[in-house]
Order: C-alpha cells, then structure tokens, then sequence
C-alpha cells in the first residue's frame, strides 16, 4: 500500500466512524442518508457496468448481457434517486441481504479455517454468528426505522474499523525473489 | 491435471527418459509438490513464502482483489498452472483488455522453453516443477491464471463429445454446486464455480467456470470460451494427455542431457509407442481418478513399488535441518528453483508492457539504481 492509500484508507475509516456514531443518534436523518446511499449506489454501481461492458464485456461471448444488466440497474438507481423516500421495507431488506450473505460466508471460511488448524477461525466464526444474528433481527424488525439504523451504523463501524487496521498493515512486497 | 498426472504419469515419464527409480520419484514427488505448496505450507514450516506454488481455497477466499492483491495471483497461478501461451498476442480491446488476453495459457510457447531451460542442470527439484508447467499447459490451455470474467466465464453452451453409433455425439453438460454430489461423468453432470459478474472475482480464477473437466483426461467437450468471438472450441483431453507425456519424456531427456537442445513441438513419440495402447487406455477410461492405472504402468516400467505421495516428506526434511543446511535439502532446492521460475516469468510478463503480475527482481533492481545512479543490494 502506497503512503497515500494509506492516509486515503485511515480517513476514509475515520469518516465511516463517525458517520456511524452520528446514524446511531440520530435515528431520523440516519434514515433519509441510508435511502439516499442505496439509490446512489445502485446508480454508481450501473455506470460502472457500463465503463466495464464498452472497456471489456463487449469483446466477450454472452458481454451483451452486462449493458442490459447495466441499463437495468442504472434505471432503478435513477428511479429510486426521485422518490421522495424509499420504502423502509426494502432498506431493512437489504440490510438482512447484505448481513446474512456476509455472515453465511464468513462461517464457511471458519469451517474451513477450523479443518485446516488455522489459528483465525475464532474471529472469522464470530463475525460470521455477528452478521446473521443481525440479518434476523432485520427480518424480525421489519418496521422499526430505529433498528434499521443501529443495525447500519454497526456495518459501518465494523468496515471503518476494518479500514483503519488496514492501513497501518505492513505492506507486502511486489518484488519476486 | 491432478495427481495421477503429476505424479504417477509423470514417474512414468521419468523412467522412460532413463531415470532410475528414486531419481523418477524425487521428480514426480516435486511435480506434484507444485499443487500443495501454498502459503500457509511454507509459513508452517518456516520456508519463504514468496516461494508458493499454490493458493489454498481459503487462501483464495481472503485474497484481496486490489491491484497488489491480483499480481500476487497472476504470479502463481500464471507461473506454474497456466503458462501463457503468447504475450504478445493481438486481439481487440484497450490496454486492461489485452493484458488479461494474453494471459491465456496455452502449449509449445516461448516462455515453456524457457522454464524448460531454466531447471537444466538444477537437479530433480527443478525438473518436477517444470513437468508441472509443462503438463498444465495442455490440460489448462484457454484459461488464464488471473481472474477474469471476460476470458474465463463459460456459459450454458458446453457439451460432453461421447462416440456413439460410429461418430461424435454431444450432450449437455450439467452444471451445478452442490460439492458433496461431486462430479458424476455419466450423467455428464460436474461441479463449477459460481458464476460472479464481476471481472476480478476469484470465481473466474483459471477454469473454475468450465469445473475440473479441463482435468479430467477422459474428457472431450466442446464449449465457446468468453475470449473466443462466439466461436466453438474443442478439447479433446485424452489427444493432449497423450502429447503432454510424451512432450514430458523428451523434455525429461533434455534435462538428462541425452537431447542437446529442448526444441518446442517435439515429443518423443517414438519411444512412447511400445506402451501408447496401454497409455490411451488409461487416457480414455472414463474415471475421475486414474492413480491406479498410472501407478500399475509405472511399476511395471521400473519393477518398483510407487510409494503413495505423502505431503509431509518435504515437510519433515526441512523442518529437520539445520538452518544453514536448510537450502541444500530436496524441499530448500524445490523453494529456490520455485523462486526462479516465478521470477522468470513475472519478469518476462512485465517486460511484454503488462501489470498483472508485478515487478521481478531484476526490473525492481534496475529501477531503484536508474532512481539511486548507485548499486543495490538485494532486497
């Protein structure tokens, strides 16, 4: 990691921090800034599936399908951008999505850790029972606006944490001996 | 290929290059050393880990995708299970295009030669690792060690070539995920990795679209790669097997300094021919584990009983040995002739204008005294 990725990284972490504690306070607000990240996202995510289909998919067999997959997903993105407010069901659904996707993998990989004796099964086993436990509690909570934005102001501490250890990691060498 | 290629095939070939029995076995053991030294071996056991032949599954899983994080799987993947076949290559599309296109593995290129050349005169360590190479060539040709959706996904469009009738009969193959069903050749159904729209994925590492049909020496398939402009290509698995052990036994030749130069396109045919019935049997008898037959053809070859491959040779030898010994033990001189191939071939995909696998040694050295105006030493 270059000296810049590295102060990139830390701030970036730090930011996430603090927007973390700022949504856990303020339940309201926390709630419009979740709506107006998904919808950006999706729209960010679309024009990013357009540079990769004209830079690369269109040279591929089947690339076709990625520009419909782009059209397709940049359209939600620019619809969802004008709605006045998302429904919250669909935040809470992707919530459940995002952690129980993420919990399910990280169990697998302290299965996998635990057969092969690697020391990091432990902390992979608990993110994962982490995650899924948030996943249902998403579920459970359908409709509570407060919920929804402790369970993201969790996501986004544990990342900005993640972050912020990240960028004090040492930096593995290009070179090949 | 896995390791009724990489080990018992390959002793096969050792011996009818002229090896004795314990040379043939220190080279197939170091062949198939090639698919289980990962990371994780070497830190166990106190080895370098920059000498890493392989990346477990969950190494794989934890791997970053970030550019530092795709070199370090380009080099391994790229230097000793897809080879590829011509850094040069021209196709359309820009720059981050070409740069994964022409990292499609393929057989009888430039850089085989090289890697050939380079284990001359290294001992049976270096060999194995460059049979590995070799061997991989054919089972992995038209697949890149690097992650790409674009030149590794395969679709819906794969077909199993069966005879029947007198001609070639296609059927579908079925692909699924559910590991614990496992492959099942007969009703042509195969497990493969979960197709992920997103280019540098792990899941579009190598073949794990296409499943272990690439290694499978039985297999004949048709399917249209990603890279290929909607054209059809056909495998024909037990054809290539069959070239690459006798490509194996004339490079095993040439190492043993019976052939004074390794040419590409060469094998040696006929000194295989006495035993390629018996060897086409094996390459078309459809099992997704041939160690048995391959065991059965060496032992008879040598008169010798094949041991079976047990990981923890290595292990112990190293783990055993004296730390300033260390490096003259089989598994030390198996590290450092891994070291050299993966920085031959870091170097020689970097000189051809390419990222993906890093910066050697030598161009890391050359730029720092370009920057100095002063000699370094090694890093």
């Amino acid at each position: 990691m270059t000296k810049i990725k590295r102060i990139t990284s830390f701030l970036g972490g730090l930011i996430m921090v603090l927007a973390a504690l700022l949504f856990s306070t303020d339940t309201e607000s926390a709630m419009k800034v979740i709506s107006f990240l998904l919808s950006l996202s999706l729209l960010l995510y679309g024009i990013r599936m357009m540079i990769y289909f004209l830079t690369m998919a269109r040279h591929m067999t089947g690339g076709l399908s990625i520009l419909f997959r782009a059209i397709i997903v940049f359209d939600l993105g620019l619809f969802a951008l004008n709605l006045t407010s998302l429904p919250q069901v669909y935040v809470m659904l992707y919530l459940a999505a995002m952690h129980g996707f993420s919990g399910i993998v990280d169990i697998m990989r302290a299965r996998e850790s635990k057969q092969l004796d690697a020391p990091s099964w432990k902390l992979s086993l608990l993110h994962g029972i982490l995650d899924v436990t948030m996943a249902v509690l998403c579920v459970i909570f359908i409709d509570s606006i407060r919920l929804a934005s402790y369970i993201y102001a969790a996501g986004l501490f544990n990342s900005g944490v993640i972050r912020i250890i990240q960028s004090f990691r040492k930096t593995e060498s290009v070179y090949v001996q | 290929m896995q390791e009724d290629f990489h080990y018992y095939a390959t002793y096969g070939a050792a011996c009818l290059a002229g090896y004795s029995h314990e040379e043939s076995l220190a080279i197939c053991y170091s062949d198939q050393f090639t698919d289980v030294c990962s990371e994780t071996l070497l830190k166990k056991i106190g080895a370098p880990a920059e000498a890493a032949t392989t990346q477990l599954q969950l190494e794989l899983m934890d791997a970053r995708t970030d550019l530092i994080g795709l070199q370090k799987i380009t080099r391994i993947w790229s230097s000793f299970h897809f080879l590829p076949r011509d850094l040069y290559a021209k196709c359309k599309g820009g720059r981050r295009y070409r740069s994964k296109y022409r990292l499609i593995c393929g057989p009888n290129s430039a850089l085989l030669k090289d890697t050939v050349e380079l284990a001359k005169g290294k001992g049976p360590e270096a060999a194995g690792i460059a049979m590995h190479i070799l061997s991989d060539t054919w089972a992995h040709r038209y697949f890149a060690g690097t992650p790409s959706y674009v030149i590794n996904n395969t679709d819906d469009h794969f077909f199993e070539l069966y005879e029947g009738d007198g001609e070639w009969n296609r059927r579908a193959v079925i692909f699924h995920r559910n590991v614990s069903a496992g492959d099942n050749p007969k009703a042509s159904t195969y497990i493969r990795t979960i197709r992920q729209v997103s280019e540098n994925s792990i899941m579009n590492l190598g073949h794990g679209r296409a499943g272990h049909l690439p290694d499978y020496a039985y297999a004949r398939y048709v399917y249209m790669p990603s890279w290929a402009g909607y054209r059809e290509v056909v495998k024909d698995n037990p054809k290539e097997y069959y070239y690459a052990f006798c490509q194996m036994v004339y490079a095993l030749r040439y190492l043993r300094g019976d052939v004074p130069e390794f040419k590409l396109g060469t094998y040696d045919f006929d000194l295989v021919e006495p035993y390629k019935d018996e060897i086409k049997g094996i390459l078309t008898k459809v099992q997704t584990d041939a160690s048995a037959d391959w065991k059965a053809f060496g032992e008879k070859l040598s008169g010798r009983e094949i041991p079976e491959f047990d990981m923890s040779l290595y292990e112990n030898e190293y783990t055993l040995a004296a730390g300033a010994s260390r490096p003259e033990t089989a598994p030390g001189k198996y590290f450092a002739a891994a070291n050299a191939q993966k920085s031959m071939v870091t170097d020689r995909i970097f000189s051809s204008g390419n990222w993906l696998a890093g910066i050697s040694r030598r161009v890391g050295e050359e730029i720092t005294r370009s920057l100095t105006g002063k000699e370094r030493g090694a890093s």
